[in-house]
């Protein structure tokens, strides 16, 4: 199952640039297409789409969020046993592992470097074994 | 059941197809190492050359990769043994193997060989095979920054590249290092594996084994060793104790202690060199160290190579062991072996048998020494044939320090003669960890264990080498399995009664533990704490899954490794280990400080089941489902 | 007087890398040290490998391992690996 482009498509590449798992595919000005084994159905090329081109899998045009009401990961540093997989996970090395504050010093976790690149996509959370990240709108406050 | 899905490549004709593994080999093997021995068995016929183009190299997870379980990132290569001739089992903690199975194979079985160097790319359940020339002779670091960004990549360097016997295959800066896995990629003229995909690891019991991970991953933190020896020190914490044991090999195995020990030690690393500690995905160990070189953040040195280019070759310069770490992962060699290989030379220089410019103790030019047995270059370049083949050419195999041509490990067997029987009969050679790492227990961690009795270790090894087989046929780190000694005895110390007591339980239960295998997997039929891989892999994948049933499967994968050994050619006669070891007292005044191999082989083979000459009976392949007709007489 | 050495973490939390103190056995420099630094590190002591001129406390007689004039007595965290 995945999300699909329709016709709507003015080829502007915002979608496939910020597909968080590089499922679309197109050239500039042309109609784009999502690689069905690839899409993850997170619906972040739907919230770049100025022109409601994004259909998910039933058939209903995907909604579009705007960018302040955005999902973005609360890392509960506690639980978090720095074990990278949201790390990995992330699209646009929006986390890294925190350096240690002192030498010595083991209690290092996941942190959110680059709010600012994040798409809200939950890879991260669906990722993390632990359950130590939740999505919240607007981030951590 | 979630079934795993090879892929079998043929790099030749560029054609790949699925390869299907039945649930019948996959509760009965699991997948990595064990699983890649029966593959390994089944696909290849006996005699084949491991450079031929139909020899089968196997890149293969285990279940639990991708599913987050604690330390569960690690994949394994499975390939005939270039140092050795008998099996090979590589195993690795890049991202390659959980990207691989995302990318929606569990598995890899790649043969044939491309008229020129290749890439294999795997996406999405596809793969293709593309010609790379843009790759050639970069090392493993270059490579890898040339390849596309978010993949999980598989690459050699250029000791790869020429066949260096014991070139490794990297993944980000993790190595498959041990028995020549570059050197197998390298004569296919593969030069990179890439893959990425989105496929989800579906589990069994979603719900259960989140519950289970949690509970797994808070007692590995609050373990002493797991929680904070490792992540604090990484394994070079070993080498003051082991030092302080004798056990530090020294001078190419000649002596147990180092006068300059404290200088290379874990601790100093810490102090000194240690920017911060790091771990491979998915793990919440974190032993990896993070040191400069050349003002870049590198990974850093394991215990082994401290060792090996410390002690072992009587050097003190932590500064160029950290250098030379990072040096021998970028040109993709293993470090023990090339260490190994290094001390042979130098040996063999200072007994006047031949020169190849290396001197114990002179350390300067090193570094260019080591790129030319890279690139095979001038005389020090024939060190790239690995210590057991120089012994033939040069003289020296009664210091040869290698077991069927793998060379050992940094534990000095003569203190912890188990560690010695494991090293003489580990199926891929002189390793510690496939030999059962009983030097953990005898020398180098907290149990306090008369390291010297021949008593008690065969039964000892034999258990251990069947838990790690199918902790790392699982897909888990072996690290993990470190949790399973006591929290209590870290309470009280190494040299309480406590541990004295604990580690002589443990010598005294051996008529148990010797006949235990005979009762195995019904003997224990449950789940517990102690060791939490079974019940993991019961929610993740729906096998019934017991802790009988788990080490059993690590019998099994043991004994297939063993019948592979054997139908290559190596016999008993190989489960050795050099007349260094066996027959000169480490200590002039301690007659028991040699490996007693002579008293525990016997003893070895009977636990197993294996006859006197170390076949496996039909009786025990039978009871293990092993097609007996695949047993040769030795 | 034996002398004394504490390694990584330990040194750290002692403040000091190496002392001298008389004893017999190791349990008895174990209680000079008890005295010197306070219960808490003397605990964590105890929980390190204790070797005495180079050999492992666990091996000879654990806390009553003898210690002889100008001994070494070095205390090592605890550590695992592979």
């Amino acid at each position: 199952m995945a999300y699909r482009i329709t016709d709507l498509c003015i080829g502007c590449t915002l979608c496939a640039r910020n597909c968080p798992v590089g499922a679309v595919v197109g050239t500039v000005k042309q109609q784009h297409k999502i690689e069905e084994k690839r899409c993850v159905e997170c619906g972040v090329c739907a919230n770049f789409c100025a022109k409601g081109a994004i259909v998910k899998s039933d058939g209903s045009v995907a909604e579009k969020i705007p960018k302040d009401k955005w999902k973005k990961p609360v890392i509960d540093t506690n639980r978090c046993s720095a074990c990278s997989m949201c790390v990995v996970a992330c699209g646009f090395s929006c986390i890294k592992i925190s350096y240690p504050v002192k030498q010595g010093d083991l209690d290092v976790f996941a942190v959110l470097v680059k709010p600012e690149k994040c798409v809200g996509c939950c890879l991260c959370e669906e990722a993390c074994p632990l359950g130590a990240i939740t999505m919240k709108e607007g981030g951590a406050k | 059941m979630i079934l795993p899905v090879y892929a079998k490549i043929n790099m030749t004709n560029g054609e790949w197809e699925r390869f299907p593994i039945s649930q019948e080999l996959f509760s009965k093997y699991l997948g990595g190492k064990s699983l890649g021995a029966r593959l390994l068995t089944d696909l290849t016929e006996p005699g084949i050359d491991c450079f031929a183009p139909e020899a089968v190299l196997i890149v293969n997870t285990g279940p639990m990769n991708g599913t987050g379980a604690p330390s569960s990132g690690r994949f394994n290569m499975t390939f005939k043994n270039v140092l050795t001739g008998g099996i090979a089992s590589s195993n690795c903690g890049g991202t390659f193997g959980m990207l691989l199975k995302k990318s929606g194979f569990d598995g890899l079985i790649i043969t044939g060989k491309a008229d020129e160097l290749s890439k294999i790319i795997i996406e999405d359940g596809d793969i293709h095979i593309e010609k790379c020339p843009e790759l050639a002779g970069l090392n493993t670091e270059e490579a890898q920054e040339k390849l596309p960004k978010r993949y999980g990549k598989l690459v050699i360097g250029p000791a790869g590249e020429n066949l260096v016997r014991y070139a490794l295959a990297a993944s980000g800066e993790r190595v498959a290092g041990r028995c020549g896995a570059g050197a197998v990629m390298g004569s296919k003229n593969l030069k990179a594996i890439i893959a990425f995909g989105t496929k989800k690891v579906e589990k069994y019991d979603p719900k259960g084994f989140a519950e289970h991970t949690k509970k797994w991953v808070d007692a590995l933190k609050k373990h002493p060793m797991t929680g904070n020896g490792l992540p604090r020190y990484g394994s070079a914490g070993l080498l003051s104790k082991a030092n302080a044991s004798s056990a530090l090999p020294t001078h190419n195995f000649s002596k147990g202690q180092y006068e300059h020990a404290h200088d290379i030690s874990g601790e100093t690393l810490a102090e000194t060199k240690l920017v911060r500690n790091s771990g491979c995905v998915s793990c919440p160990i974190r032993c990896e160290r993070r040191v400069k070189v050349g003002g870049k953040e590198v990974k850093g040195p394991e215990y082994e190579t401290l060792c090996l280019f410390g002690s072992n070759i009587d050097s003190n310069d932590l500064d160029l062991i950290n250098a030379i770490n990072y040096d021998a992962d970028v040109l993709g060699m293993d470090t023990i072996s090339l260490g190994g290989t290094i001390a042979f030379a130098m040996e063999l220089q200072e007994k006047g048998m031949a020169d190849f410019g290396l001197k114990f103790g002179c350390v300067e030019d090193l570094r260019t020494a080591i790129s030319d047995i890279a690139y095979r270059r001038g005389k020090v370049g024939e060190l790239a044939e690995g210590s057991k083949r120089l012994s033939e050419k040069y003289g020296g195999k009664e210091f040869a320090i290698h077991s069927k041509g793998l060379e050992l490990a940094a534990y000095e067997p003569r203190r912890s003669t188990g560690m010695g029987l494991g090293y003489a009969t580990s199926n891929r050679g002189g390793c510690h960890l496939n030999g059962g790492y009983l030097a953990l227990m005898e020398s180098v961690g907290v149990v306090s264990m008369n390291a010297q009795t021949p008593k008690g270790k065969p039964e000892l090894t034999v258990f251990f080498q069947n838990a790690m087989e199918a902790c790392s046929a699982a897909g888990f780190c072996l690290f993990t399995m470190q949790a399973i000694v006591p929290s209590l005895i870290f309470k009280y110390g190494s040299a309480s009664f406590v541990s004295r007591a604990f580690g002589q339980a443990l010598l005294m239960v051996r008529p148990v533990l010797g006949k235990v295998w005979h009762l195995m997997p019904w003997i224990l039929p449950v789940n517990m704490m102690l060791m939490p891989h079974s019940k993991s892999i019961k929610l993740a994948t729906g096998i019934p899954m017991t802790m009988g049933k788990f080490v059993t499967v690590g019998e099994r994968g043991y004994n297939t490794e063993r019948l592979y050994n054997l139908r290559e050619g190596l016999t008993c006669e190989d489960d050795s280990l050099p007349d260094r070891l066996t027959k000169v007292q480490q200590d002039p005044k301690r007659k028991d400080t040699v490996v007693d191999l002579k008293t525990m082989l016997p003893v070895y083979y009977k636990v197993r089941g294996w006859d006197s000459k170390g076949v496996p009976t039909a009786k025990r392949l039978e009871k293990l489902g092993i097609p007996v007709e695949q047993r040769k007489e030795g | 007087m034996a002398i004394v050495r504490y390694y990584g973490e330990l040194a750290a939390k002692m403040g000091v890398k190496e002392e001298e103190y008389p004893g017999n056995t190791v349990s008895q420099v174990l209680t000079k040290i008890k005295k010197a630094h306070g219960s808490d590190l003397y605990h964590e002591a105890k929980r390190c490998h204790i070797i005495v001129d180079h050999c492992n406390a666990g091996s000879e007689k654990g806390f009553r391992t003898p210690v002889e004039e100008n001994s070494v007595v070095e205390f090592i965290p605890v550590c695992g690996g592979g």
